[in-house]
């Protein structure tokens, strides 16, 4: 294998800021409007926007624009906030007991921050990493209203069960199509691709929930009792881990393999498989 | 600052430029195995960078458009007018705005004029007092942030009671001529929907306790506005 560990199975764009900004019509400039206006999110990334806005002159019309751009929203999407969904979520859905209130203070609290601090030394961080800075400031305000540890939650933090969130075959077939079917035919890149992410796991345990998760002639349940023939539960696979080590196990492997299947070229994956693959390299 | 949080945000930074630049999916684990106490947070996180977000919930889905709404009337604007404090500053190289060009379909000569500048409410209270929107209402009673930008951009719905409490409390605290005061609440409706939006803000609030109800004031501040207002549900 020539690529290093961890590199995707096809070839991914690179994707340069730097290009990206240096494409940009002059700043302020009437096409600049417009093209900040229309351009598609993906040709005009979030550090491209935060960049121009804090360049542009404070209280600029041109600022303006570039601003609202940067937090608008059609439909139900955010054209460069779903990281602040996704923050948010993954903080509230983590208690059982929040709800959507708590959800609406946390995104709310969050998004202040970011438009306070955006034009600010502090902000110049979202000119490159912004995911990064999104959730450090969904963390920060979470921090405020929840104490540093979640002290002043009703409960404490749970690791939620693996079968809670994404599968990414959960929108192909169940059981997963590769199962007992490894060998020739539309899953032989599946079989590639599998054992390339499951080679690829740096961690000796999670390498192994992997191993018996996906190459088993069928897929084992967490825990529980198995019944006629089927695998044993990896509670019992693995009698020494905790459910939660298990369910952390389970899920890095999944989102291994999601990451590996979004950077492969889509001309490398058999057509079938291309609807959800194109919805998940959409959403990433 | 928290600690943590820097490293947590660095860590996080490392792993999207890796992402981004060259789909590395192992960096994710190295930095997990590095830092144990931060495995579950760096991996929510490269799950957000190759999932997005998730299925959203109804509510959380109302949530969100409550937030856009209040981005519209309310946050946007505060975010303006409190850059427009301070000299831009930028780690990256600056390109020279273009100043001449104008927009083919804005009222604006020119794109980079100030918004509205002489009388911009909120701009008028930051010059006024030297302070942000924030602080002002922390010095004010029963105030928010929110309510004074809201009480300048629609003046219409605000009874002249609460617009006189309003600059009695502005000239105590800051010394601002209550008669300016007036003026500015007199004048300032709509100043915001420039020619140059390419849409209108949301529905404005029909009466005042529909603006009280965006103003992220408490209950009791809430009242204290009613009372004053002589409103009622």
């Amino acid at each position: 294998m020539n690529r290093a560990e961890g590199e995707p199975v096809g070839a991914a764009p690179v994707f340069s800021l730097e290009h990206a900004f240096e494409s940009l019509p002059p700043l302020g400039s009437a096409e600049f409007l417009e093209y900040i206006r229309t351009a598609p999110s993906e040709e005009l990334p979030a550090q491209v926007l935060v960049r121009a806005y804090r360049q542009l002159p404070p209280g600029s019309s041109a600022a303006r624009s570039t601003l609202e751009r940067l937090v608008r929203r059609r439909g139900e999407r955010w054209d460069y906030l779903e990281c602040l969904t996704a923050a948010a979520q993954a903080k509230v859905r983590k208690q059982p007991h929040q709800q959507a209130e708590d959800y609406e203070d946390l995104f709310q609290d969050a998004l202040t921050r970011i438009l306070s601090i955006l034009h600010t030394e502090r902000g110049a961080y979202a000119e490159k990493e912004w995911v990064a800075f999104c959730w450090r400031q969904v963390s920060e305000a979470w921090r405020e209203r929840y104490g540093r540890r979640g002290e002043r939650l009703d409960r404490p933090r749970a690791i939620p069960p693996a079968g809670d969130g994404h599968d990414i075959f959960d929108g192909i077939a169940e059981p997963p199509p590769w199962h007992g079917t490894i060998g020739g035919g539309d899953d032989s890149w599946l079989e590639s691709l599998l054992e390339d992410v499951i080679a690829s796991l740096q961690d000796g345990f999670v390498r192994d929930v992997a191993r018996s998760l996906w190459l088993g002639p069928t897929r084992p349940k967490t825990s529980g009792k198995s019944k006629n023939g089927a695998p044993p539960p990896l509670t019992e696979q693995f009698p020494e881990k905790s459910r939660d080590q298990i369910n952390r196990a389970v899920r890095e492997a999944k989102v291994q393999l999601a990451a590996a299947i979004v950077a492969t070229d889509l001309e490398r994956v058999p057509e079938r498989f291309h609807p959800i693959l194109r919805s998940m390299i959409r959403s990433s | 600052m928290n600690p943590d949080l820097n490293l947590l945000e660095h860590l996080c930074g490392e792993i999207e430029s890796a992402w981004r630049e060259r789909k590395d999916r192992a960096l994710v684990q190295k930095l997990s195995i590095a830092h144990p106490d931060l495995r579950d947070e760096l991996y929510d996180f490269f799950e957000a960078l190759v999932f997005g977000s998730r299925q959203r919930s109804a509510k959380e889905a109302a949530a969100e458009g409550r937030i856009e709404m209040w981005l519209r009337e309310v946050g946007v604007a505060a975010a303006l007018a409190a850059a427009s404090e301070e000299p831009p500053i930028t780690t990256t190289e600056v390109r020279e705005p273009v100043t001449g060009t104008p927009a083919p379909d804005a009222a604006p000569k020119d794109v980079n004029a100030e918004v509205d500048p002489p009388r911009n409410w909120v701009l008028f209270l930051r010059t006024a007092t030297g302070k942000n929107v924030g602080e002002i209402a922390a010095d004010l009673p029963h105030a928010s942030g929110e309510f004074l930008t809201l009480v300048g951009r629609y003046p219409g719905v605000v009874p002249g009671s609460v617009k006189r409490e309003l600059a009695a409390r502005l000239r105590e605290r800051f010394d601002i001529d209550e008669a300016e005061v007036h003026a500015r609440l007199s004048e300032t409706q709509g100043m915001l929907r420039a020619a140059s939006r390419d849409r209108p803000f949301s529905a404005a609030p029909a009466t005042f306790l529909e603006l009280l109800s965006r103003s992220a004031l408490s209950g009791d501040q809430q009242n204290y506005w009613r009372r004053l207002a002589n409103v009622t549900d």
